[in-house]
């Protein structure tokens, strides 16, 4: 029978069975390669299924070189690439099984498993292997360019997707098994009241430890700094906005929108250093002192001060804050059109009033978005004041000491500063991030939700 | 409104002005403090900011410069790698994710990644870092670290000293980084790759090309101004973020790892070190000293001039993309 | 300043209540430079109080940024100059303050831009914010019923203008401009993006404004310069090229370039 010879790979259609044979090797082939992704992936999790790694590899290997005869001989190519591959997989399998269990003396500091690098290269093979599987699984189709490369792009971002969930199921698992109602309602206390009692006629103290595990105060803490901070930023922001959308000249908006940027951009540790500074600067008993430091009155009276007070913290958090306001306002300004607003120029209102009826009006819901992302920054904002926090065991007030839920997170961990062993809240350090993911990502969500409905809104003709 | 009647200098423009200026003032309050502080510091060490020695101490009043290790090459170095590696995964990453949102998605894909992808962007650092801690136990100390180790082994394997402890190291802490940073940089990158017009790609899709060559020579260079500068973006926050590496490598670093690529030991970042440094004994019982904290002011100072360097460039690549948008 | 604003505030109250006072127009060697290329060059035109005159010509030649410079609107944009004489009844505008000139001339744009608002504030919008003192209601009626709108919107009056047919939106526009009470109207293309039945509706209400107020109208549709206008202004490539009364110069042009234009020769 006459042979066809297919010019550019181009699947003429009456030829369809005579293809057969090479789809039906391609499937195969990219089940099993798909597969060995899989398999890959799993060999980095557990060590124990590193045995498979180099069958895996072999099977790979041979699938590959049948791919290429078949290849040649339906569609008269020779696809040298997988010859090569071929031969890499064979040798990684050689070298696989060769490697002891655990390796040493490479350039680190310890040992790695080998199921390390097994996953590795399976993950590798796996990958290339699926490309060419799928590509000629359609034959060498114009299409199958597209097709083929899916994979590789699905892969990474199925690996983020997992790794993200991994982080979120574990935070939920956790954080609903030590959920304590208890905890919400009561705040944290660690202070020992001292108790006169008259005896014989003469005082006598006694001293009464009490102790409350709860995080009742830093949740209201947390806030006390999303409120301070949309306060202190709010105005600042939309001010800034305003001024170098519609005030500003080039150079003086310029370097507005980039010390605004800047303040985003440098570290936040900065602001912590410069924060301690100027904690540093009022002298004991001043009532700068007090503002700064915050205090509170603790079970006996007694005035205690803390490291900074919510004021203070919250004037840093929204130096971050501003800039993610400024940028909300400067987009709802700028999607205004233009002739809406010529169109009241030209009837002689002032530019004042065009701004204050016209064109903050329209955009309010940006801001409003703006001012969500910010308070979900504030609530995480931990950089700025983990140096700055306390446990907040003195009242919750925007003089007291700041304390939050991202702090207690990052105490527990470091707990020494408490000076007493927190046994319970230690133990439910999942709880407490469960409850400021809720917070977070809450506010980040409501703001996205406003965001997908600004565009939805009615925009003119 | 009353205040427009004032004719004199007290109208809302004024307003406007004297709040948009409080970044400003702020910023240069900020590195004039870094700059002042850091003086006693250069004064005292000189150069030797930045020799391979680190070590916190009870500093004794009036001792000898000589005595004193502040040197801060340990800790530009393991910023240097932190950065490295949590860009290297991120990137790529996040560059997938957002070709995929925007040319390989049909009907509502893209949009449920760009949802998800936003909600991520919404978690914040210390839950990367707590997770951080549980990520070493699952999956770093089976592989890195073995386990039920024995001396009857043959060659006998090393001593426990040698392997990572307390679960930190270096690539545990870029990996927290990248986590953090990959819902950071997918939406720059988003923007970036939708600005391109759909009239070049539909030209070239038209023209019986593929997606992916399209992807690969229109949407891509046309795109580039922006991928670079979500790149320095994207640096420019691994630099800065200081809570995910402190949980997860630790706050300083005595010196250089040996070997110097090893990213198993714990090579700590110029931001947790200047957080340790600034705290003064914060979660640990020595004081630091006057000179310790200068040199904190001084390490400040060489992050704000990093960060601003790199934000310049950003700024003018952002203008040149502008400009040809005009155009 | 105070005073002026207080003479310019109890003109427009007592041309709200009906009677009216039209300005006149007239420009004395104008010049208009765009960034140095100059796009009108020494131009004397009058535009007569009370009339309505159409300003023609190809695209390009300067219709609309000749309007724009009568009320100062072209000011918001760059590297537009403004030279010569315009005077307003015998006060030269580019000596006003442009906020007091744009409260006796008002402008209908090419594509109609209602406010994000309801209609009755969309009408109101400019007497508050001129501060105006005059019956809200009173006002609404009135400009609705003279923009030919009461009609169909009376029931309406509080749903969103954007609501609106496009030629709905254009007549909005114009009673949102007879609110302030100006002494001129400008009106640029403001048939280009209707359709025919609004034109015709459109074209009814600036005929029975006639008289009350002066009109100035920018058009490259011969018809309706034709139908419309009291006055035509032929300008070519930023010069006049031929003035006169519409019948004149439509049936006995006299210069060789309009008869060309208005049988269709150019483009």
């Amino acid at each position: 029978m006459k042979k066809n010879v297919y010019p550019d790979n181009i699947n003429n259609g009456r030829r369809r069975n005579k293809l057969n044979n090479l789809r039906v090797a391609a499937s195969i082939a990219t089940l099993f390669t798909a597969g060995a992704i899989i398999m890959g992936g799993l060999i980095l999790s557990f060590n124990s299924l590193d045995v498979f790694s180099v069958p895996l590899l072999f099977v790979i290997a041979g699938l590959l070189v049948t791919l290429f005869f078949f290849v040649r001989r339906e569609l008269k190519i020779s696809q040298y690439w997988l010859i090569v591959l071929a031969l890499m997989a064979l040798g990684s399998g050689v070298l696989v099984s060769l490697l002891p269990t655990y390796l040493q003396g490479l350039h680190v500091h310890g040992i790695i498993h080998r199921s390390f690098v097994s996953g590795l290269l399976l993950l590798a093979f796996g990958l290339s292997g699926v490309y060419y599987s799928l590509f000629y699984r359609l034959s060498a189709k114009p299409r199958a360019f597209d097709v083929a490369r899916y994979p590789i792009i699905i892969f990474f971002t199925i690996t983020a997707l997992v790794a993200y969930s991994l982080i979120v199921i574990h935070i939920v698992q956790n954080g609903v098994v030590q959920w304590q109602w208890s905890l919400f309602t009561t705040a944290f206390q660690s202070q020992s009241h001292i108790i006169e009692t008259w005896q014989n006629g003469w005082p006598t103290f006694s001293v009464n430890p009490i102790y409350r595990a709860g995080i009742l105060n830093h949740i209201i803490g947390t806030l006390m700094l999303m409120f301070l901070t949309s306060v202190i930023s709010l105005p600042i922001g939309v001010s800034v906005g305003v001024f170098i959308h519609e005030y500003a000249g080039a150079k003086l908006g310029g370097i507005i929108n980039f010390s605004t940027t800047a303040l985003r951009s440098i570290s936040g540790i900065i602001l912590a250093v410069t924060a301690i500074d100027l904690l540093a600067v009022p002298k004991l008993g001043t009532l700068w002192f007090s503002i700064f430091h915050g205090f509170g009155h603790d079970v006996n009276g007694m005035i205690q001060y803390g490291r900074s007070s919510f004021l203070f913290a919250s004037a840093f958090i929204s130096l971050l804050v501003i800039p993610v306001i400024a940028k909300s306002t400067q987009e709802g300004l700028n999607s205004i059109p233009v002739d809406v607003r010529e169109g009241s120029l030209a009837m002689g209102a002032s530019k004042d009033f065009t701004l204050f009826h016209l064109q903050l009006p329209w955009s309010l819901p940006n801001i409003i978005t703006g001012l969500m992302l910010g308070c979900a920054e504030a609530a995480g904002a931990l950089t700025i004041i983990f140096l700055l926090s306390g446990v907040g065991q003195y009242g919750v007030s925007p003089l007291n000491e700041t304390t939050s839920l991202a702090y207690l997170i990052f105490d527990i961990k470091f707990w020494q500063s408490l000076g007493d062993p927190v046994s319970n809240l230690k133990n439910s350090q999942f709880v407490v991030a469960f409850v400021l993911l809720i917070m977070t990502v809450g506010f980040t969500t409501i703001a996205l939700i406003l965001k997908r409905n600004l565009s939805k809104r009615y925009k003119g003709v | 409104m009353k205040l427009s009647n004032l004719k004199f200098v007290l109208n809302i423009k004024t307003l406007f002005f004297i709040l948009a200026l409080v970044p400003v003032i702020a910023l240069i309050l900020i590195t004039v403090n870094l700059a002042v502080g850091s003086v006693h510091a250069i004064n005292t060490l000189g150069l030797r900011l930045f020799s391979n020695t680190f070590t916190l101490g009870v500093e004794q009043i009036n001792a000898n410069p000589a005595s004193l290790h502040y040197g801060l090459l340990p800790a530009l170095w393991g910023t240097f790698l932190v950065v490295l590696i949590s860009v290297c995964i991120a990137f790529p990453v996040s560059l997938a994710i957002a070709i995929l949102a925007n040319d390989f998605s049909r009907g509502h894909l893209g949009t449920i990644i760009r949802w998800f992808i936003g909600v991520l962007s919404g978690i914040p650092p210390i839950i990367y870092a707590l997770m951080g801690a549980v990520f070493f136990g699952w999956f770093f100390f089976p592989k890195f670290a073995g386990q039920g180790l024995s001396a009857s082994t043959n060659p006998p394997l090393p001593l426990p000293g040698m392997l990572p402890t307390d679960a930190s190291c270096t690539l545990l802490g870029g990996l927290m980084l990248s986590l953090l940073l990959i819902p950071f940089l997918t939406p720059l990158l988003d923007d970036a790759l939708h600005s391109v017009p759909g009239d070049l790609k539909e030209a070239s899709l038209s023209l019986g090309a593929n997606r992916w060559h399209t992807v690969k020579t229109i949407t891509i260079p046309f795109a580039l101004p922006g991928i670079i500068s979500a790149l320095l973006l994207g640096i420019l926050t691994s630099l800065g973020e200081s809570i995910i590496v402190a949980y997860c490598i630790g706050f300083t670093s005595s010196a250089l790892p040996k070997p110097i690529f090893d990213i198993l030991q714990r090579a700590a970042p110029l931001t947790s070190t200047i957080a340790m440094l600034a705290g003064g004994g914060f979660s640990l019982s020595t004081t630091v000293g006057p000179v310790g904290k200068s040199v904190a002011s001084f390490a400040g100072l060489l992050l704000l001039i990093i960060a601003f360097v790199i934000l310049g460039v950003t700024f003018y690549l952002q203008l040149k993309m502008k400009r040809r948008l005009v155009q | 300043m105070i005073t002026d604003t207080k003479k310019i505030n109890d003109q427009i109250a007592l041309s709200s209540t009906g009677r009216a006072v039209p300005g006149g127009i007239m420009t004395r060697s104008l010049e208009i430079y765009y960034r140095n290329n100059k796009v009108i060059k020494g131009l004397d035109i009058i535009f007569p109080p009370g009339k309505i005159t159409a300003i023609i010509g190809p695209s390009g030649c300067g219709k609309t940024t000749l309007l724009r410079s009568l009320n100062r609107l072209s000011e918001l944009t760059n590297g537009c100059n403004v030279k010569g004489q315009i005077m307003l009844d015998g006060e030269d505008i580019l000596n006003m303050d442009p906020m007091l000139l744009r409260r006796r001339v008002g402008m209908v744009f090419q594509k109609p831009n209602p406010f994000p608002k309801t209609i009755r504030e969309n009408i109101l919008y400019g007497p508050k914010a001129l501060k105006l003192k005059v019956d809200h209601d009173m006002v609404v009626r009135t400009c609705l019923e003279k923009a030919a709108l009461w009609n169909e919107l009376k029931h309406r009056l509080h749903e969103n203008a954007f609501k609106l047919s496009i030629g709905q939106q254009q007549r909005l526009c114009i009673a949102r401009t007879l609110a302030i009470s100006p002494e001129v109207i400008l009106l640029d293309e403001p048939a280009s993006a209707l359709d025919p039945v609004s034109t015709a509706s459109l074209e009814t209400s600036i005929l029975a404004m006639k008289g009350e107020y002066t009109q100035i109208i920018v058009t490259h549709n011969m018809n309706e310069a034709r139908k419309v206008s009291d006055y035509v202004a032929f300008l070519y490539m930023g010069n006049l090229v031929e003035y006169g009364e519409t019948d004149k110069v439509f049936n006995h042009p006299e210069r060789p370039e309009t008869r060309d234009y208005i049988n269709g020769k150019f483009y």
